[in-house]
């Protein structure tokens, strides 16, 4: 059997893991702070003080703490999410939690109450994700393996997209279709800390219970009868992954919108460097995830002279050909 | 530690797979579970491990019904190797028997020198040391299976269940594999093992229950056991337990009319 050079010793790529969260950590701290310091107004916010303390407290720092939370939820819930599934394809929004947070807010906007209050695009979108869950949950059921779970995900994301469809299909208000279909792509931008408070207690708890299925990911490699005889827990587990990446993904889209292939593209990339183990692979992706999101939303910013893209559209543009690049060399592994 | 069953019953998908069922496995025993395809002997093994629900019935580890066991408790005690040999992720194969240690740590603690050392005895019992870092992968189907009965002993179990551990494995390597496991029972331990090569069965398992159609055709010692009549009801065919050069062997001459 002929194998790639890069596959022929798991551990040539990996890294001691406290080197590596040390590292990873030390990247997402310093992508932060970049994030704090990158602005029109420059790293030292050249404005009158009153000014600049508005500018730090409502602009600066809600943005890069969102970058970095829903950076940290999205890269978390897909290494949560392909480990438990055993797929290096899944990704946050298979189980259909953001497409549900997605219904949410356009049929926030849809009835006008956006315009009422400024939160109910939030709260919106959070129900959304909400009764998605419970959607998905009473769908696939809390016991079975991981096929029921892709189903009913599978089931709730494609009903979320029809309503959204029919939702832009009868705005009769071509400024909120515009709305709707801007919100979708996803950003960081204008986001006060209003929104942080409301989305980070429940980004957190989400990856509380995230970062605890580690054990019982590690223990899934050897597959579910193995992993029970090992002490492991499997409705537990489930519920675990389940509402953990409810609560984070839910949470972080409710906020910033659908942002793609975070979750798909970091624990990817991060896996050869975590020795394939898929209880390391969780904190690495949420550090690089947050550095991941943070890094990008400040390249955003400086490009936004020139061209004003939102994130959402940033991390597909830069996702897909790191996708196929993965296919490639996949594909090279492969080659007989 | 002693591992029984009292009138098992159990259903798959609302199928009857096995009825009736008694065993009791002891400690310095080996006991083979065989039968044809479709017998019941893994459905049987998944309900010693405490992984199926049973319908009627008893199971008992050390006296006490399964149920009664917590599962880290249980965990330590009673390892389980299934008859699939899927690893889903490139991990090297340390880290695989590594996994074997899961029940005896603390969540989030590092490998202690105990782990290590059960990792490395696991390691070399199964001749898998010189694989120790190659992704699981890479290596071929008999090492797979050795690794992952590596990752059983590594939990160091009172009681050791396998799912047909020697299939797949060269002549050599069925001999290592039996020889440990009579090594491990002669420690003091239990081993159930499930298996097809009729030869190994009467050679190195002290006891063996012959399934047919989820019920028990024969129970007892393998001379007991492998009796041509026996041999005849369950398999369909005829076969003759001799001895050849002071060893037990079981030669199938033919299917029956």
């Amino acid at each position: 059997m002929k194998t790639a050079a890069a596959t022929s010793r798991a551990g040539a790529d990996a890294v001691a893991p406290q080197a590596l969260l040390a590292g990873l950590a030390a990247i997402a701290l310093l992508a932060f702070l970049l994030s704090l310091a990158v602005g029109p107004t420059g790293a030292l916010i050249e404005a009158s003080p009153g000014a600049r303390a508005l500018i730090f407290w409502e602009i600066r720092l809600p943005r890069a703490l969102l970058g970095a939370l829903v950076g940290g939820a999205l890269g978390l819930s897909g290494a949560a999410l392909q480990g438990y599934l055993r797929n290096p394809l899944a990704e946050p929004s298979i189980i259909g939690v953001s497409g549900g947070a997605a219904l949410g807010a356009v049929i926030a906007i849809h009835l006008g109450l956006a315009q009422v209050l400024a939160l109910a695009l939030p709260l919106g979108g959070l129900a959304g994700a909400l009764v998605a869950m419970l959607a998905v949950v009473f769908l696939g059921g809390m016991r079975g393996g991981p096929v029921t779970l892709i189903l009913a995900g599978l089931a709730v994301s494609a009903f979320a997209t029809a309503l959204i469809s029919l939702a832009l299909n009868l705005s009769a208000n071509p400024f909120a279709s515009v709305e709707m279909v801007f919100w979708m792509m996803g950003s960081l931008a204008d986001r006060s800390l209003t929104h942080v408070w409301l989305a980070a207690p429940l980004i957190l708890a989400g990856v509380w219970m995230l970062l605890r299925a580690g054990r019982a990911l590690d223990a899934l490699t050897l597959g579910e009868d193995a992993a029970q005889s090992l002490g492991i827990d499997l409705a537990r587990t489930r519920l675990l992954i389940v509402a953990g990446t409810a609560l984070a993904v839910g949470a972080a889209t409710a906020v910033t919108g659908v942002i793609g292939f975070v979750g798909l593209i970091v624990p990817h990339a991060l896996r050869p460097l975590a020795a394939h183990r898929p209880g390391l692979l969780l904190p690495a992706s949420a550090l690089a995830g947050a550095a991941l999101l943070a890094t990008a939303d400040v390249a955003l910013r400086l490009a936004q002279p020139l061209v004003d893209l939102r994130i959402g559209v940033f991390t597909a543009l830069i996702g897909a050909p790191f996708f196929v690049w993965l296919v490639l060399r996949l594909r090279r592994q492969l080659a007989p | 530690m002693i591992l029984s069953a009292h009138g098992l019953v159990a259903d798959l998908a609302r199928r009857p797979v096995l009825n009736d069922i008694d065993l009791e496995a002891a400690p310095r025993t080996v006991t083979a579970i065989i039968g044809p395809n479709g017998a019941g002997k893994s459905t049987l093994l998944r309900a010693l491990a405490g992984l199926l629900p049973v319908r009627e019935g008893r199971v008992l580890l050390d006296n006490l019904p399964l149920s009664h066991w917590s599962r880290t408790e249980r965990a330590r005690v009673l390892a389980y190797v299934p008859q699939e040999r899927t690893v889903h992720w490139a991990l090297d194969v340390r880290s695989i028997v590594a996994l074997g240690r899961l029940p005896h740590q603390v969540p989030g603690a590092r490998e202690s020198a105990a782990d290590a050392a059960a990792i490395a005895a696991a390691l070399a019992d199964m001749d898998v040391t010189h694989l120790a870092e190659r992704p699981v992968t890479d290596i071929s189907g008999g090492e797979l299976a050795r690794v992952l009965v590596a990752r059983a002993l590594a939990q160091e179990p009172q009681v050791l269940i396998a799912d047909e551990p020697a299939a797949g494995l060269d002549p050599a390597h069925q001999l290592a594999l039996f020889r440990c496991f009579t090594r491990i029972a002669q420690s003091g331990r239990t081993v159930i093992v499930a298996l097809h090569d009729l030869s190994l069965a009467a050679r190195f398992c002290h006891k063996i229950l012959l399934l047919r159609a989820g019920r028990s055709v024969a129970y007892g010692s393998p001379e007991t056991v492998l009796d041509a009549s026996h041999l005849a009801a369950a398999y369909g065919v005829t076969a003759r337990l001799h001895t050849l050069d002071g060893i037990p062997v079981v030669q199938v001459a033919d299917e029956l009319p």
